[in-house]
């Protein structure tokens, strides 16, 4: 069995390896770095969730550690089955923490100092990188904004969520040619929008 | 590893470790007192699978799915208030989830000027004695009908179970809401949910299986949540009579509704992130009116709250949509943090 030490170590390897919530279980079974290794696999995840929704990069940051420290803590309370979905497990409390930031007035750190962690003081580096988690979320929703609804569903499935026209067609109770017709002129508008003449 | 985020991980590291000592040593005092005194959880479970069987109580599908998670360890079903027991309060008759702080006296006396238009009056909590649902009323006016008993001043819920109970209602947003759906409608108001909370990357999958006689545009879907990695199982009963169109639809009512509030969401933080200077609440709260209503979303359609940072240096606002699975109008929060 892969040691979550190397799962640290070789992250893209192991990532097929090792779903979440494997790590997650043995982490409350007392292989620690799978928790550390189950943060630096989804802590972009959670930016990208948390980052366009608030005003600063040190904000969305603030939001993430301690959407992690409530889960590390949820993962040790040995009464509670793990979610079979971690990663939306995650959004969800990241969603909480965020709502629950808003209603007070100010993030909540109850999860942070219950465990004792150090203060979190971001460089320029971190700065970056909790923005550029943030541009895969961003990219969709600028594709939303000039597509209509139709031709971004069809674009969507089949260029981010790799589905075939047959699939899609046959979800949306529609012939290929259809589905065909949207994706070429989603593509077509995006093109014209872009000032893309081929 | 250099960066302050990549050095957090090493702080959750040690953590996880100091937890796990925390409970091996805690688990050995359980124990020697379980050992002393037995039998109880297994004459509570009985009890509960008994209320539950007397059809007592209306069991939402996100229980439900919750329950099956949680069904390892505990019965979400208890008997009484026990924290980790509540997936849901509800404030009042209007049924709105209500999860802030997991206080529900607390949080609902939060809400209660936007849902009710009034001052929140003296409140008091009560829970099911099927356990489930903590429903918050005036006090002097407990819930209609027996079986609740009342929480003492302070009761706190467990949010991790409440926010569990949430992310499997935000997955399944609307589906409870219909009677009747069609497969690809289903289908496209999931991935319309997963894409807006970033999981754009998940599948849907759709389990047929059709009896003679059922009427072939209409079925109701239950959702299951991780039934293969990364995924949503979508499994349709099919349905021998639609019954009333008219009682068919609660909101959000669809993927196009729920792209609606969500690309309007995006929209006005998008406007709000471009401004030249930091606009406060009551510019995002108005931005976001103009924007819901040149979108076609009708003022019914969502409750807006509005909450200024109690520091005194302000942080620029954004808004957020949080649309509560079952149906229902959505919570938008115009909000600032400093």
């Amino acid at each position: 069995m892969l040691s979550c030490v190397n799962v640290v170590m070789h992250l893209e390897k192991a990532a097929s390896e090792v779903s979440d919530r494997e790590l997650l279980e043995r982490a409350r079974a007392g292989d620690e770095e799978c928790f550390g290794a189950f943060y630096r696999r989804r802590r972009r995840a959670v930016l990208a969730f948390l980052r366009p929704r608030v005003a600063s990069a040190e904000l969305a940051a603030d939001l993430m550690c301690e959407t992690f420290a409530s889960a590390l803590i949820a993962v040790h309370e040995p009464d509670r089955a793990l979610p079979r979905e971690p990663v939306a497990w995650l959004v969800a409390i990241a969603r909480n923490e965020l709502l629950d930031a808003w209603r007070r007035g100010r993030v909540a750190e109850g999860a942070r100092r219950r465990l004792a962690l150090e203060p979190v003081v971001l460089g320029d580096e971190d700065l970056i990188a909790v923005d550029d988690a943030a541009a895969d979320a961003d990219l969709l929703a600028q594709l939303a904004d000039e597509l209509p609804p139709d031709q971004l569903y069809a674009l969507s499935a089949h260029l981010f969520e790799d589905r075939g026209y047959p699939e899609i067609a046959e979800e949306l109770g529609c012939s290929q040619s259809v589905v065909r017709k949207r994706v070429s002129r989603g593509l077509s508008t995006l093109r014209a929008n872009r000032g893309v003449t081929s | 590893m250099n960066s302050a985020l990549d050095q957090f991980e090493q702080s959750l590291v040690r953590a996880s470790r100091t937890l796990h000592r925390e409970r091996a040593s805690g688990a050995e005092a359980d124990e020697v007192q379980r050992q002393a005194g037995s039998g109880t959880r297994a004459k509570r479970t009985s009890r509960v699978k008994e209320a539950v069987r007397r059809g007592g109580w209306r069991i939402p599908a996100g229980a439900l799915l919750v329950g099956a998670l949680a069904a390892a360890g505990t019965s979400v079903f208890g008997p009484t208030g026990n924290p980790k027991e509540i997936t849901q309060i509800q404030c009042g008759q209007q049924g709105s989830l209500a999860f802030v702080t997991g206080e529900p006296v607390r949080d609902c006396a939060t809400l209660w000027p936007s849902l009710y238009h009034r001052p929140a009056p003296p409140l008091v909590a009560w829970v099911a004695e099927t356990g489930g649902v903590v429903v918050v009323t005036p006090a002097g006016k407990p819930p209609a009908g027996a079986g609740w008993r009342r929480l003492p001043a302070g009761w706190k819920a467990d949010s991790a179970v409440l926010g569990l109970h949430l992310q499997l209602e935000d997955i399944t947003t609307g589906l409870e809401a219909h009677t009747c759906w069609s497969a690809p409608e289903a289908s496209a108001l999931v991935r319309s949910i997963l894409r807006s909370d970033g999981l754009g990357s998940w599948k849907v999958h759709v389990h047929h299986d059709r009896p003679d006689g059922a009427h072939p545009n209409c079925l109701t879907v239950m959702s299951a949540v991780g039934a293969e990695p990364h995924s949503v199982l979508l499994v349709e009963a099919w349905v021998q009579d639609p019954g009333d169109p008219s009682r068919r639809v609660n909101t959000p009512s669809g993927p196009v509704e729920h792209a609606r509030l969500t690309a309007t969401e995006t929209q006005v933080n998008r406007a709000l992130r471009a401004a030249r200077r930091c606009e406060g609440v009551a510019e995002a709260a108005a931005l976001w009116r103009s924007n819901a209503a040149a979108a076609g979303i009708p003022d019914a359609g969502y409750v807006l709250f509005t909450q200024t940072g109690t520091s005194t240096a302000p942080g620029c606002a954004r808004v957020l949509v949080n649309s509560p699975g079952g149906g229902g109008a959505a919570d938008v929060y115009a909000a600032d943090l400093p």
